[in-house]
Parts: structure tokens; sequence; C-alpha cells
């Protein structure tokens, strides 16, 4: 593979090494990598599970959305640089990992839903913004999301268990 | 007290968690996502609570 050398460069790279040799540092970015995961997936569920019909404090998805997504985004990252920063301690052995690559497609999945929903999902959304049941593409939107996040955080945990060390 | 640790340590389904390997991955995962609705649902109760979040934000 022609990413075999960029892998090793990052692997190579000061960060990682420092990251590799601390004790502390390993821990410390899988517990803010959980943490903001906690707040990307939860409110994501949030909105999805709005979606599907379970609304919270608010039954329009308009409001839901702007409160939730800016907590979604600052978050995400968070998770985004903690989890790269874990990756270059170890791009090479990560880069190989099944679990690794399947939680990377699907968030690749994750984002096409999003925009899915975003450029077809929430059509005429001011007509259905506060409707106990939503369109059915909305709906389908959500119900994707909700399975495609969890099996994100499946994946994910898994990762920390099948990894080998170098 | 260690006689109940010890008693939880050897039951049958503290023995099946340990060696089944798939298990301790899923039951973090589901720990986790049920943290996560916690803890984002506790923050938009508190946002709400708070009076940052209103039942009709400010709509565009």
């Amino acid at each position: 593979m022609t990413i075999q050398p960029l892998l090793q460069a990052i692997y190579d790279w000061q960060l990682s090494d420092a990251i590799r040799l601390s004790e502390a540092a390993f821990p410390w970015l899988e517990c803010i990598h959980v943490l903001s995961i906690c707040l990307v997936v939860g409110m994501i569920s949030i909105v999805d599970l709005r979606l599907l019909g379970v609304h919270a404090h608010t039954p329009s998805v308009r409001v839901l959305e702007r409160q939730a997504l800016p907590i979604v985004w600052v978050s995400f990252a968070m998770a985004a640089a903690s989890g790269a920063a874990m990756f270059a301690s170890n791009a090479t052995g990560y880069a190989k990992n099944p679990d690794f690559q399947y939680k990377m497609a699907l968030l690749v999945l994750v984002f096409v839903n999003m925009l899915f929903f975003h450029v077809v999902g929430r059509r005429r959304l001011t007509e259905w913004d506060e409707a106990p049941q939503v369109p059915i593409i909305a709906r389908l939107a959500g119900l994707l999301s909700l399975m495609i996040w969890i099996a994100v955080v499946f994946f994910g945990r898994r990762i920390g268990f099948t990894l080998s060390p170098f | 007290m260690n006689e109940i640790i010890g008693f939880i340590y050897n039951s049958p389904v503290s023995s099946w968690i340990r060696i089944a390997s798939w298990v301790i991955p899923t039951v973090q995962s589901v720990h986790i996502l049920a943290l996560a609705l916690l803890v984002s649902s506790a923050l938009l109760l508190d946002l709400r609570l708070a009076g940052i979040y209103l039942l009709r934000g400010l709509l565009p």
C-alpha cells in the first residue's frame, strides 16, 4: 500500500513518540475521547429520537437542532482531535486493525446520511417542524443515524481490545 | 465484605464475562451509550433550567 510511508511518518512524528513514552497521555486522551463521544452521540440521539417521534423539551425540530448542533460540533472536534492523537501514537497498527477500519467507514456513512438529511430529509421543514409524525424520509434518516452511531461506539470500543502492540 | 466480593467474583455470570472475549467490549459499549443519553439529557435539562435553552428558541 502506498500510504505505508505516510503512516510510518505519522508514527515517527515527535508528538506520537511523546504519547507513546508518556504513561499518562493515553488514558487522558481516552477520557477526553469517550466524554466527547458521549455528548456527540447523546445529543444526536436526542434529535434522532425526535425524528422517530419521541420528543425532548420542545416539539420543534428546528429549535432542537439549533440547541443540539453547537454542542455536537464542539464535542466532535474534541473527539476527532483526541482520536487523531491516539491514532498517531500507533498509526501503522491502527490502520490495519479491522475494527478501526469499520469505525472509519461507518463515520463516512453517518456523514453521508447527515448530508442526505440536510439536503432531502429537511425539505419543507417549516411545515412539519412541530408535527408528532415527521415525513418518512426524515424518520429514515433519524433511524439510520441512530443505528450507525451505535455501531460506531461498538467498533470504537472494540479497537482497544484487538490492537496488536506495534 | 471480602466474602461478598469473592462470591460475586466466583459466580457463573462473572466467569462467563471474563471468558467470552466479546462480552466486555459489548457491555462497555452499552455502558457508554447509556452514559451518552444520560449526560446529554442532563445537559439539555440543565441548560433549560438555567434559562439558556428556551422551549421555543430564537428561530431564524
